[in-house]
């Protein structure tokens, strides 16, 4: 099964998103911040990001264009996670190389399905 | 020099200090170790519900949830009440079928019923964190028991009525919110950003109160105007612009006209921008200007883009850069007008650099010269 | 005959006249001085105490999520003066730009640094030369060399190159470049935490008509665990020197200062953690760069200007959000800091004087800058003076041993309980230092302030007001940036 990495600082959020991936069955591998998100992608192989924008130390912003750059990564799709607030950092993140957003609060279903069709049946 | 009176004081004086100090202390390693006791106690219970609660919101059909809902439902006592303060917490973080199923459970267990009950009784905090969790659960029909809770005498507890009243988001809570604030009860931030969501559903009323005696209303109506883009107030919004007494009224105006985005502002606008004696009201009318997606806007902010006054100027250009697609052919134009104005340079480059350029310093624009 | 015992007991006899004259003029004042001042300070530990309870209460009550999403909070452009900072720099501005708030910019300022810090920052950041992008005209002791964005456009990051003018030079220069609605200084060798500008900014979003300025806790770094511009684990130092700071700084920084809010009076907001209005600080013509207390003259400066031109206007502080920054570790370096901020003291307020007891600046010109007068720029010289004369009144004979013990009763064992009733209240209150080894560490350290420090401290400050007195120029540059990042801060309530 695809393994899907989960990068929030949030513990809520962090824990649904990998319990409801594990139920649909991917492997889940989570991070904290934006620092061990770069230390899990380094190590393991991944085949799907989601990465909150706002974590404390390295932003979701920053570890996308951190890896945009390495090989083997820089098509890795990347769905970030924004409060609504946030519209400047959607743009941003497209810029920075983001392939899709949802916006907090958000359904956990449809999360899901844009994962499920990032992956590919 | 000493007399007898503080002879016979200092002793006592000296133990009292002493033994306030001590127990002080003592206060220090009770509350510590009672914290530590609870901590212990409480902790694995909490780890455990919030499982539970994170497992009943990512099933993904009710026939899954049945195994979950059994196990919370077996939970009694302190367990239960762990259970449903979690609940609480997360539910604002999420959307959807799984926040309703959670709900479901709630109501259920007659959990709602408790909470509006509470908002009516028990101290400040109990009636707060009640308002807070109905507000959470956007429980429409806690919407008026909570609007009483703007009179209460604790601005905490206004404070969280207010924020649970734009989670539920029910029009008819409008007229309380704005009254509130015009009694001074509480804080225009949290009341505009209260009101926003109920957005054209309560335009009568808002707009009946833009022209109140109160700055603090005005604002709030202005915002709320602007964000809802009540159209209707355009009128009122033009003159509050120019001529209302209070800076941050203009300010905020000036704001919701950009928001709203009307052609017809362009003037009112310009005229703040150029005789408004605070600079917060300049800057703000030339964010609104950038918003304002005519020719005459765009003209206007050209000019002011080459202004000799540098906050005007590069708050202009910027403006201009923001804007998509024109803004970099706009400003490559005004390049070419006013080559050495360095606000326009300084946003064209950043307009370059945002559009992807590889090697921006080819750019026959890119320096000044 | 030998003259010499003649001598020395002509000696000691002219020394006892003159203790004993001092002693008659001043040991009553002495006494009711200690005990107005240490009650000052119980009872604005106490108002703090309230009031921050009242905050702590409702941040737990509305939580940060719901301001994250709603898109009412004003942007932020955190000035970072930096100076030589080659060795964290990268860290803490990608720690600044990922903290929880949902516009941040970043304003580097390099002071003329003589090592790579711009370099560094270039190569990390991928920066590329571009035009000022100056918003503000505050007039600056040097202009501007040079600006950088990173080449990808994304903005939200600005790096001025300068030559060096010292730190509010510095700032003045970032203000110019900054474009969000609230500006913040933050030294680039502190820490904050990941959500303290969103706790931060809850005066403007209460009141976005009137607030102009707000300010959080400073706190002490020094043996904290920290990565990545983040502190990892809250520790106490061991050793006794940042220890006693710490103590100081809860007192005075933490719940001092939040007492003042409470009582709409306050007048400082620490330049090492402080957001203001962009538009009101251009206005202002920003910092003071020829004030060595320039964070003190700023807001002394914003309350003056808005109450002589009658604007109604507030200053908010709020104790939660914490900046972690580096104490002096070593007495050469603490003595430096102290004078120092005596020094500036000394200068806002004579800058300032006709603010003193005039009923036109209200509660500031009436019972604030009074108290400074009295309290904070007066106390090391009844300290010093107290110092001396009981040891040697007692030594004499001209002072009975009572009155030694009353004087330490009220200017050290009363002080002692005051910072005792500080560390208990932020130990139970703001939770910082959990363990059971920091805290004792925070207890012994108020009893330790009293052998040495505290007058160390009072003479250091003497001699910070005596430089002033004298009216030797400030050393700009590499000085002005000397007692690291707490030297942005002046000092009250040590």
């Amino acid at each position: 099964m695809p393994t899907i990495l989960v990068a929030d600082d949030d513990p809520d959020i962090r824990n649904l998103v990998a319990t409801k991936l594990r139920r649909a069955n991917y492997d889940v591998v989570t991070a904290v911040d934006g620092a061990e998100a770069l230390q899990v992608l380094a190590k393991t192989h991944v085949d799907l990001g989601v990465l909150d924008i706002m974590m404390p130390g390295l932003s979701g912003l920053d570890v996308i264009r951190e890896i945009r750059g390495q090989e083997g990564l820089a098509d890795l799709p990347l769905i970030l996670l924004t409060a609504r607030a946030e519209e400047q950092d959607v743009e941003r993140g497209f810029a920075a190389g983001a392939t899709d957003y949802v916006t907090k609060p958000f359904s956990p279903r449809a999360l899901l399905a844009r994962i499920a069709s990032r992956l590919g049946p | 020099m000493l007399d007898r009176v503080t002879q016979a004081v200092l002793p006592w004086a000296l133990a009292g200090v002493l033994g306030a100090s001590l127990a002080l202390l003592v206060i220090l390693v009770v509350v510590q170790l009672a914290r530590r006791l609870r901590a212990g106690r409480r902790d694995p219970l909490v780890e455990r519900g919030h499982a539970l609660v994170i497992e009943l919101l990512a099933v993904d059909s009710d026939e899954e949830a049945a195994g979950i809902r059994a196990e919370l439902e077996a939970l009694r006592g302190r367990n239960w009440e762990i259970v449903v303060d979690e609940a609480f917490r997360v539910m604002p973080k999420f959307e959807g079928a799984a926040v309703e199923r959670l709900s479901s459970l709630l109501v259920e267990r007659g959990v709602m019923e408790s909470q509006l009950a509470r908002l009516g009784r028990g101290s400040a905090l109990g009636r707060a964190r009640a308002a807070q969790n109905l507000g959470n659960a956007r429980w429409a029909a806690a919407a008026q028991p909570i609007a009483g809770l703007l009179a209460h005498g604790d601005p905490d507890v206004r404070a969280v009525a207010v924020r649970a009243l734009g989670q539920i988001s029910d029009p008819s809570t409008a007229g309380a919110v704005i009254r509130a604030v015009a009694r001074g009860g509480v804080h225009i931030g949290p009341a505009i950003e209260a009101l926003e969501p109920m957005g054209d559903r309560i335009s009568g009323e808002i707009l009946s109160v833009l022209r109140d005696p109160l700055p603090e209303v005005r604002s709030v109506a202005v915002a709320v105007v602007g964000e809802s883009r009540i159209r209707a107030a355009l009128g009122t919004l033009h003159d509050l612009v120019v001529n209302d007494e209070d800076r941050d009224v203009r300010r905020l105006t000036a704001l919701a006209l950009g928001r709203i985005g009307d052609d017809t502002s362009v003037r009112y606008l310009v005229a703040s921008t150029t005789a408004d004696p605070a600079l917060s009201v300049a800057l703000a009318a030339i964010e609104a200007l950038g918003q304002i997606t005519t020719d005459e806007a765009m003209e206007v902010l050209c000019l002011f883009a080459m202004s000799d006054d540098p906050a005007v100027g590069m708050a202009a250009a910027n403006v201009i850069a923001d804007i998509p697609l024109v803004g970099l052919t706009t400003l490559r134009g005004l390049r070419v007008k006013a080559p050495r104005n360095v606000s326009i340079a300084a946003a064209y480059q950043r307009c370059v650099l945002a559009s992807g350029a590889d090697d921006p310093e080819s750019d026959p624009q890119w320096r000044v010269a | 005959m030998d003259p010499c015992p003649l001598a020395t007991a002509s000696f000691v006899d002219g020394l006892r006249s003159v203790v004993e004259a001092l002693v008659v003029a001043l040991s009553w004042p002495i006494i009711t001085y200690f005990l107005v001042l240490n009650t000052s300070f119980l009872a604005l530990i106490v108002l703090g105490w309230s009031s921050s309870y009242r905050d702590r209460r409702r941040a737990h009550l509305e939580g940060a999520e719901h301001l994250l999403s709603s898109g009412r909070v004003a942007g932020i452009s955190l000035v970072v003066p930096s100076y030589n900072e080659e060795v964290g720099i990268v860290e803490s501005i990608q720690a600044l730009l990922a903290l929880t708030y949902p516009e941040v910019e970043v304003v580097v300022v390099n002071d003329g640094s003589s090592d790579r810090t711009l370099q560094i920052l270039i190569e990390r950041f991928s920066l590329i030369r571009v035009e000022p992008q100056t918003h503000g005209a505050i007039t600056t002791r040097v202009e501007p060399t040079a600006t950088y964005i990173p080449r990808d456009g994304r903005g939200g990051l600005l790096v001025v190159d300068k030559p060096n003018s010292g730190r509010s030079d510095a700032i003045n220069v970032g203000i110019n470049h900054a474009s969000k609605d609230l500006v913040a200084f933050v030294d680039a060798d502190s820490v904050l935490e990941a959500n303290a500008l969103l706790a931060v900014v809850q005066p403007f979003l209460d009141d976005p008509l009137r607030c102009i300025g707000s300010g959080g806790s400073i706190r002490p770094i020094n043996h904290c665990v920290v990565d990545r511009g983040r502190v990892l684990e809250v520790r106490m130092s061991p050793k006794y020197l940042p220890r006693i700071q710490a103590v100081e700084y809860i007192r005075a920084y933490v719940l001092g200062r939040q007492g003042w809010a409470r009582a709409h009076a306050l007048l400082l907001i620490s330049g090492a953690f402080g957001v203001f209005r962009r538009d009101v600080v251009l206005s202002a013509g920003g910092l003071d760069s020829y004030c060595i207390g320039e964070d003190l003259e700023l807001v002394t400066r914003l309350h003056a200007l808005h109450r002589r031109s009658g604007t109604p206007y507030s200053v908010g502080f709020v104790a939660e959000p914490t900046n972690w920054t580096e104490v002096p570790p070593t007495i050469s370096v603490l003595a430096r800091q102290r004078r120092r901020w005596h020094r500036g003291l000394w200068e806002v307020l004579w800058k300032h004087r006709r603010m003193c007891l005039n009923p036109r600046y209200g509660r500031i010109g009436m019972v604030a800058i009074p108290y400074y007068w009295l309290f904070e720029m007066i106390a090391p010289l009844l300290e010093v003076i107290g110092m001396i004369v009981v040891p040697l009144g007692l030594a004499l004979g001209v002072v009975p041993w009572q009155y030694a013990v009353l004087f330490i009763l009220v200017a050290y064992t009363y002080g002692f309980f005051v910072s005792l009733a500080a560390i208990v209240i932020d130990t139970i209150h703001f939770r910082r230092y959990r363990r059971g080894k920091d805290i004792r560490r925070a207890v012994t350290a108020v009893i330790a302030e009293n052998f040495g420090y505290r007058q160390m401290t009072a003479v250091w400050r003497l001699q910070g007001w005596w430089a002033a007195l004298r009216g030797k120029t400030a050393v700009w540059g590499v000085m002005s940036r000397q007692g690291f990042g707490g030297s942005s801060t002046s000092d009250e309530g040590s």
